[in-house]
């Protein structure tokens, strides 16, 4: 598998800083194209924060300083010439609770392509949500609803809006932070659907407290702790045979 | 009345009623509680209410006889007259009064005494009561309990007795004045002059007592000060909210509060001193019609007064909306101007329509600025830099100095009142509507 | 694809401009909010500085026993005082001013000025003595140089013969400048160089008090059960409805109810602090009703509930745990609501604390100006004297402003400790 696919983005020495704090220690870390990347580990460990920082969302956080060197497609992402909000566009994030806007279904998914003027008229706008709307598998059920409000979907519709929100901006990579959380088992179970089908458009890295998600829907686990990755692989291979003895005392269970 | 309250207190202690410390202590708040009145009427015991009491007595007849309601007038008229230095009434019989005076005062302390007397006996037949019910073995502490809750729930009332209050006054008043001019006359009226009925004397000028001239000055008014709060204000929000870090916000905002905390006085003081002045000039340069106490002044001053209402509720309201629907704008990859038109002050709509209203509320009802600062003519004029009048400097202007209190005059002064409490309350209702339908329930 | 590439670098310049306009705007907006601040800061600043100081004249007078009796001081006739000591300044320096001219210099209040002097201090009689009176109002403009000469001798008819002389007497040090002390301790008068602002201030005293007395208890009264004992129901909901219309009602209102209730039906006296203080009262009891609303609330369940769970009953536990512990704030919220009500004009207006009272109000009862109101009829009076006092009142009355304000961060600051959770 990794002879095959490229990288997509490259982590090298990445370390986190609130204010004196370190949140994240070196670290080094792959993410290839299509695939899915779970980040697993005990609460407090960083995976959050080395999530944000994949998108410069850290950079709203007063002082966090993030150090080291993480590229998209070899561009370095806190490099000088990088415009953050095109580097939003290039990698999408979804987060723990469903947040959409207080506007209309419509209006929830075409916000992204408005702003960036990615469609020159109003026939095309409604063609970008249509498709990112079906690529949510949210299509069937809002399409005689698209005036309503956001917030009159059910909880795993709303979340499933919100991924709609960021496919329609035709990103690279998508990040989801924790996305089943505060959903039911049957919602949480269309979303890991989901994912899987969107493996084959984009790369997605996602934050999961659960170590069965994990398993079922990742390619490659990382698993953090105490703000060092400690180890990181096929899902296969750290499942079944775990190099490290925290990751193993993780997975089978014994803390976190 | 201390010494009631002292002694049933001592006696609780002595008597130990069943077999608890409490017993003393709440028979002393028995003998508070019908010591309160005693209290009341001794702070409010003088010879203006005495003279109430007469009135409602019948003229005082009964008690005084020869006296009748006219004298007790002209005796009232020359206690504040004297107050106040400008010197005896001419032609009255200062004799007369004199003894009025004195029978007055003697009664005055006949009835002190005798109602002092009653209070302190109905006080102790109240403690005894207390004493009797606790040796038939109720509770004293429920039933202090329970006196004190009714204290409780008197006191409660009194903010529903001032609604009340200032309704019926104003409605009360109004009625009388309607009697005068009909409400057709007054609510459709195309001119305000009632300085008009000095000349006629007796028969009322129809004509004299349209409001609409003075509702057109109020909103105008109003509306130049909006159009100064309305943008300052949500920009202030917007910088506050959205561009500011905490340690600016933590002075600025304090600043901006600052501008409601001054006193209308002050802001008066200003606006006639040296505001009003400049756009007499200005408006006279460039043509308009111009007076030195104009509109624009009042209206400029007044919309910089009203900037924290709208900026603190913008605020608020922005603040309310949630972060974490901020952060998803962001991660959409939007600008801070971009969240912030496009999301945010939609979400915080209603909070932010709430605070205009609210804020415009305040401009119609304001007073001090706009009666140093604009015109005392009612007229339907377009120039801002002309003087405008509105509903507060009529009314201030009716009320202030000698005035007779029942003349078509004064009352017209609450039919305007009674209109502006409409007004505002409209207002407020419909801000306050507005916030609890419209509010986003908390993520 | 380069030429997309520019089309999108293009376009997001222009988004970010548009940021960065907006971030400049608003920024504004701020701005213009605190400039207006700072010019009326210096507006007021500008206009009161004149009446800090007030010009005196040094005269010399004969307290002779020819126009004082010794047994009836109060009587005397210190006009005569007075001009006798006119005309010996005048014949002394050969000038050709006329008495009843040179009288117009001083204030017109300075014979009744003699006549304090002397009753307070009687062993005055028969002695000649330097005396410091006040210029009057035109002529301490002039010595302060803020009305020209020009104007005087146009608008006044004062000769150049007075001009001369007025100047010579300055050379020699016989006019002087002290601070205005009488602004503060003196009443109020007719004249601006004798005003002062104790009757308006012992008048807003009282009328505070008065306000104070009746807001808090009821404002305390109606929290207590409202929140604690009787949380919930439909007279819960009424006062809440109550509450929060009378706070937006305009003070002019109040106004008017005191003017129809109090002074109409009741029949208390006009122009009283204690009907001032009644209104105020009534006017600032919503205030305080939700300020002590918010600081009952953050005390927290906790509290209750171990008072509670020690047996004491709900009366208990609010009176002795919850009002305690809410105090400190409640206190910051009515010391707020106070200094509000400390520079509310327009209700006072209407119940008549405005009338020119020369003399202190003795009690409650009695007729009484107040600071603000005070502060519009001296900004009304065509002297410029009382334009430049004007503003010393302001200043006085945002002296105490802050100083109320303070009391409340010092207060919270102070009692935080009960406030450690909120």
């Amino acid at each position: 598998m990794e002879g095959l696919s490229r990288i997509k983005v490259e982590c090298r020495g990445v370390s986190a800083f609130y204010g004196e704090t370190q949140a994240l220690n070196e670290v080094n870390l792959s993410i290839y194209d299509h695939e899915v990347m779970a980040l697993i580990g005990p609460s407090g460990c960083g995976k959050s924060t080395f999530l944000r920082s994949l998108n410069r969302m850290n950079d709203l956080v007063s002082g966090c300083r993030i150090e080291g060197e993480i590229s998209l497609d070899g561009e370095d992402i806190y490099g000088r010439g990088m415009d953050v909000t095109r580097l939003r566009t290039r990698v999408g994030m979804v987060f723990q609770k469903p947040n959409p806007f207080s506007k209309s279904v419509f209006e929830n998914v075409a916000y992204g392509p408005r702003i960036h003027g990615m469609a020159s008229n109003r026939s095309e706008l409604e063609g970008i949500v249509e498709t990112s709307l079906r690529r949510a598998s949210l299509w069937e059920e809002v399409k005689d609803r698209m005036k309503q409000p956001g917030s009159s979907l059910s909880g795993g519709q709303q979340q499933r809006l919100c991924i709609a929100r960021a496919i329609a901006l035709n990103p690279e990579v998508i990040l989801m932070d924790e996305p089943c959380s505060a959903l039911d088992p049957i919602a949480t179970a269309r979303i890991e659907e989901l994912i899987a089908e969107l493996r084959g458009s984009y790369s997605l890295v996602v934050v999961t407290h659960s170590i069965q998600q994990a398993a079922r829907i990742s390619d490659r686990v990382a698993f953090f702790h105490l703000g060092k990755l400690v180890e990181d692989g096929l899902t296969g291979d750290i499942y079944n045979d775990p190099k490290d003895d925290r990751t193993l005392g993780y997975i089978t269970g014994r803390f976190g | 009345m201390g010494l009631v309250v002292w002694l049933s207190y001592y006696l609780g202690r002595l008597m130990r009623v069943g077999g608890t410390f409490r017993g003393g202590y709440y028979l002393g708040l028995l003998g508070v509680t019908f010591c309160v009145p005693v209290l009341v009427a001794v702070l409010l015991w003088r010879w203006d209410v005495s003279i109430f009491l007469l009135k409602f007595l019948g003229d005082g007849e009964v008690l005084l006889p020869g006296v009748n309601e006219d004298i007790l007038e002209i005796w009232l008229y020359s206690k504040v007259i004297a107050g106040s230095g400008v010197g005896m009434l001419p032609g009255v019989d200062e004799v007369m009064l004199a003894d009025l005076e004195s029978r007055l005062l003697g009664l005055y302390g006949l009835v002190s005494v005798v109602g002092g007397v009653l209070l302190v006996v109905l006080g102790f037949c109240g403690v005894l009561g207390g004493m009797r019910r606790l040796y038939l073995g109720k509770e004293a502490l429920v039933l202090s309990e329970g006196l004190v809750l009714k204290l409780l729930r008197c006191g409660s009332v009194v903010a529903i007795a001032t609604s009340f209050l200032i309704v019926f006054s104003l409605v009360f008043e109004s009625w009388k004045f309607f009697r005068y001019v009909s409400l057709g006359d007054f609510f459709l009226g195309l001119h305000w002059e009632p300085q008009l009925l000095f000349e006629s004397e007796g028969e009322v000028e129809k004509e004299v007592f349209g409001i609409l001239p003075v509702l057109w000055g109020t909103l105008a008014i109003a509306m130049i000060a909006m159009m100064i709060a309305i943008p300052i204000g949500l920009l202030s929000a917007i910088y506050l909210n959205g561009y500011a870090g905490v340690r600016v916000r933590s002075w600025v905002k304090p600043i901006l509060e600052l501008l409601a905390g001054i006193p209308t006085i002050v802001y008066g003081f200003v606006a006639v001193l040296v505001v009003a002045p400049f756009f007499h000039r200005w408006g006279e340069q460039l043509g308009f019609s111009s007076e030195p106490n104009n509109a624009l002044a009042a209206g400029v001053v007044m919309g910089m007064m009203i900037v924290p209402f709208v900026s603190s509720f913008a605020d608020d309201a922005l603040n309310e909306v949630s972060l974490s629907v901020k952060y998803a704008s962001y991660a959409l990859g939007a600008t801070r101007g971009e969240t912030m038109m496009r999301v945010m002050l939609p979400a915080a709509f209603p909070g932010i329509a709430s605070g205009v209203l609210l804020a415009a509320s305040r401009a119609i009802g304001e007073t001090m600025i706009v009666v140093m600062a604009a015109g005392l003519v009612a007229k339907f004029s377009w120039s801002p830099f002309d003087g405008l009048t509105t509903i507060t400097v009529q009314i201030v202007a009716l009320l202030v100095g000698d005035t007779s209190f029942d003349g078509p005059k004064t009352l017209s002064a609450f039919a305007l009142g009674l209109t502006l409490f409409f007004l505002t309350l409209i207002l407020n209702v419909l801000a306050f509507w507005i916030m609890k339908r419209y509010r986003e329930p908390l993520v | 694809m380069i030429r997309e590439a520019k089309a999108t670098r293009d376009y997001d310049r222009k988004r970010h401009r548009y940021d960065g306009w907006l971030h400049g705007v608003s920024l504004c907006a701020v701005m213009l909010g605190v400039f207006f601040l700072l010019v009326l800061f210096l507006i007021i600043v500008k206009v009161s500085l004149p009446g800090l100081t007030q010009s005196y004249f040094v005269l010399s007078v004969d307290f002779s026993e020819e126009w004082i009796e010794r047994g009836d001081i109060a009587s005397g006739r210190y006009r005569k005082v007075l001009k006798s000591g006119f005309s010996e300044l005048l014949e002394g320096r050969g000038s050709e001013v006329r008495v009843r001219d040179f009288g117009k210099v001083l204030s017109s209040r300075s014979s009744h000025i003699l006549r304090e002097m002397v009753v307070s201090d009687p062993a005055l009689v028969g002695r000649r003595v330097e005396v410091r009176l006040p210029l009057s109002d035109i002529w301490d403009q002039v010595n302060k140089g803020l009305l020209s000469w020009e104007s005087l001798k146009v608008h006044r008819g004062v000769g150049e013969s007075l001009q001369l002389l007025f100047l010579e007497l300055k050379d020699d040090g016989l006019v002087e400048e002290h601070w205005n002390v009488g602004v503060l301790f003196r009443g109020d008068s007719r004249f601006p160089e004798v005003a002062g602002l104790y009757g308006a201030i012992v008048g807003s005293f009282y009328a505070m008090l008065v306000c104070f007395l009746v807001s808090f208890p009821l404002a305390i009264a109606t929290v207590l059960y409202t929140e604690e004992l009787v949380p919930r129901g439909r007279f819960r909901d009424i006062i809440d409805v109550n509450i929060n219309n009378l706070a937006s009602v305009p003070s002019v209102v109040f106004g008017l109810l005191g003017l129809a209730f109090f002074i109409g039906s009741l029949g208390f006296p006009r122009s009283s602090p204690f009907v001032g203080g009644l209104v105020l009262g009534l006017m600032s009891l919503p205030t305080m009703v939700i300020a002590a609303r918010e600081a009952v609330r953050r005390v927290p369940v906790s509290l209750r509930e171990a008072a509670l769970s020690v047996g004491a009953t709900r009366q208990q536990s609010v009176f002795h745990h919850v009002l305690p512990s809410a105090m400190p704030g409640i206190l910051t919220g009515t010391i707020i609501a106070l200094a509000r009500a400390l520079g509310e004009a327009a209700p006072l207006l209407l119940i008549g604390m405005n009338a020119f009272v020369s003399s202190d109000p003795g009690g409650v009862m009695d007729p009484a100006t107040a600071l603000p109101t005070q502060i519009l009829i001296w900004s009304d009076s065509p002297e410029r004297g009382f334009v430049a006092r004007a503003g010393i009142a302001i200043v006085v009355l945002i002296g105490f402003l802050l100083l109320m304000n303070g009391l409340s961060i010092y207060v919270r600051s102070r009692w935080s400790s009960y406030d450690r959770y909120g």
